[in-house]
């Protein structure tokens, strides 16, 4: 072998055992913290019954899966519990962990301490750029405000959500609505115990192809990038291709991942949610090979959507200079986790919801997201409020006149309808408009 | 030989300096991370402050522009997103079932207090040559209507919400004239 090729190798045996070494000691550093979406590691298994036969103490038996707090792991699996412990179905992990006090004493494993009420975890898709801009923003303001928080980076499908909820590792989430609202699976879990704190401004929802690929309906059987899985992307498309009665095929990898397959013709189409907040999506298709699809609004996406507008501005290598790209907002939502009415954590959501919505203006300055302009803190959502949220928006506002109230009934009234607001509600509705208008000048 | 020797020598070297780089590797959290240090921000893409003031400059030139032809669509770059100019060659005589529909829907999210979706709705309807649409869009973007409405968080546009007004006036809304002068009137 010549002198170069062997002192090539040897670089590359150098080279291997560091990033061997490297490797397991980057496992080692991430291993405790977990991961929001459902964990597949060993750690996380049930031990076999053969080995607690053999090992468990008398009255003991162990913890069938990692507890958090604040993102710590305070219990590791398999840590003993007292067996003879009562466990109330009915209360959340941290109403359990904050029991009378004659059952903590009895416990193998001490119960945490108790968080401050104005401290708190906040989930967010770590793959969703804009949901992570809002999250950092969000902390930031909150912790002018007074409170103590920090961001979970996990998934936010309702799988996730759970796992989250599970392992009490967040008290709030930045999330997708539209698969909450639109999976009656997900909203019959969901519904009570994760309401909503404000509803945050929608992101538009692009589907890039090749330009062969005319319409969403060629999308069907075919393979597409959906982000990466749990995410809010893969969500969303998961929940609009749905409601469309377009069933694609999904490949769960990150967007520059996908964008590279649908380059080389491995993916037919790629959806992107948070596309304002990724330069990989500005930068991508400068060949002219692809473009957008245009998701049209239809009445059967009138729960959850509202309609959105691309244009070359916008995305100056998938749309040409004259066009526009109608497709449709993803709604996001910060909701409160595991908060239903009248629990522990309801009232410490309560605490940060004050926080929040009386330090609101921190966020409207120039250095911070765009995106909280265009919130409205008292919109309303096809899902349930926090209780208190609804009661200091209640006491922020000035009292409506009756003619408000009157267009809101009509409003109410004609959304509540089967298929939602009609052509022939428009008229109706905007004379409802008009009075209250004409009432107030 | 000496060249395996050298080789061997490499290799030790190069495991020596993985283990002291290991050694002192920073200890970090990625599941658990502090809000703005930790976390990867993205180079902003729309509305940094160097944006804002453009867009400010903008929207002036825009405005003295629409001084100029009162019939000007809006500036493009709005406060929400998603959203582009309404066409300004529209028929306005006779609004189709789906501009309504939209403008319907545009409705009851304004009575909702989304704001931002009814913008859109109405936007759309307005394109779709829903005259009426162009004014509740004017109400949508009024920040008079807006604290009426209830609103927390979300700021008007005083001079969108004039715009909207002028171009439903002039498509032959004579209830846009009362709005226009009341925004003249708290000029």
């Amino acid at each position: 072998m010549p002198l170069t090729q062997r002192r090539r190798c040897a670089c590359l045996v150098a080279a291997a055992a560091i990033a061997t070494a490297a490797t397991t000691a980057a496992v080692a550093q991430t291993a405790p913290t977990g991961d929001a979406a459902p964990t597949t590691s060993a750690a996380a298994q049930p031990a076999p019954a053969s080995d607690d036969a053999q090992t468990t103490p008398p009255g003991m038996e162990r913890y069938d899966h990692p507890v958090y707090r604040d993102g710590r792991l305070i219990l590791w699996h398999g840590a003993w519990r007292d067996r003879v412990k009562p466990k109330d179905q009915g209360q959340s992990p941290k109403d359990q962990a904050q029991g009378p006090k004659d059952q903590r004493q009895t416990a193998a494993v001490p119960a945490p301490a108790k968080p401050s009420p104005n401290s708190f975890v906040l989930l967010a898709d770590p793959s969703d750029a804009c949901a992570t801009r809002l999250a950092a923003d969000f902390v930031a303001a909150m912790q002018a405000g007074g409170a103590s928080g920090k961001i979970l980076a996990g998934g936010v499908s309702a799988a996730a959500l759970g796992a989250a909820v599970e392992g009490d590792r967040a008290d709030l989430a930045i999330a997708p609505l539209d698969a909450l609202v639109a999976d009656p699976q997900a909203s019959a879990v969901w519904r009570e115990r994760a309401p909503f704190i404000a509803k945050l401004s929608g992101e538009p929802i692009e589907i890039i192809a090749a330009r062969d690929v005319a319409d969403l309906r060629q999308l069907a059987g075919r393979e597409v990038g959906f982000g990466p899985a749990d995410s809010a992307d893969a969500t969303s498309a998961a929940a609009l291709f749905n409601a469309l009665g377009v069933a694609p095929r999904p490949a769960y990898e990150p967007l520059a991942d996908a964008l590279n397959d649908l380059a080389a013709g491995r993916l037919a189409a790629v959806v992107a949610v948070d596309g304002r907040c990724a330069p990989t999506l500005a930068q991508f298709g400068a060949d002219r090979r692809f473009h957008e699809l245009a998701v049209r609004w239809t009445p059967a996406l009138r729960s959850v959507y509202a309609p959105a507008r691309l244009t070359a501005k916008d995305r100056p290598n998938l749309i040409d200079a004259a066009e526009r790209i109608d497709t449709v907002a993803a709604p996001r939502a910060l909701i409160a986790l595991d908060a239903a009415p009248g629990s522990s954590r309801a009232q410490a959501a309560a605490a940060l919801t004050k926080t929040f919505f009386a330090g609101f203006d921190r966020l409207l300055v120039p250095d911070k997201d765009g995106a909280w302009r265009d919130v409205n803190l008292a919109a309303e959502a096809p899902w349930p409020r926090l209780r208190a949220a609804q009661e200091w928006i209640d006491a922020a506002r000035p009292a409506s006149d009756p003619s408000l109230q009157t267009f809101r009934a009509v409003a109410h009234d004609a959304a509540s309808a089967d298929g939602g607001p009609a052509a022939q509600d428009s008229d109706r509705l905007y004379d409802s408009l008009m009075q209250w208008r004409g009432a107030g000048q | 030989m000496p060249f395996l020797l050298k080789s061997v020598t490499g290799l030790f070297t190069g495991v020596a300096l993985g283990a002291v780089s290991l050694a002192y590797w920073p200890q970090v959290q990625p599941a658990t991370v502090a809000a703005r240090p930790v976390v990867e921000q993205p180079q902003p893409v729309a509305r940094s402050a160097p944006d804002a003031l453009e867009k400010s400059a903008l929207d002036k030139l825009a405005l003295a522009l629409r001084d100029a032809q009162p019939n000007a669509a809006p500036a493009a770059d709005g406060p929400t997103r998603g959203l582009a100019l309404t066409a300004t060659n529209v028929d306005f005589s006779a609004p189709s079932d789906d501009a309504r529909r939209l403008r319907a829907q545009g409705l009851v999210a304004l009575a909702g207090g989304d704001v931002a979706a009814a913008r859109a709705f109405l936007e759309r309807a307005a394109d779709a040559g829903d005259a009426r649409a162009l004014l509740v869009l004017g109400d949508a973007y009024d920040p008079g209507t807006l604290t009426r409405l209830g609103a927390i968080g979300v700021k008007g546009d005083e001079s969108r919400a004039r715009d909207y007004y002028q171009r439903a006036n002039d498509a032959g809304l004579a209830a846009a004239r009362q709005r226009i002068a009341a925004t003249e009137i708290l000029q």
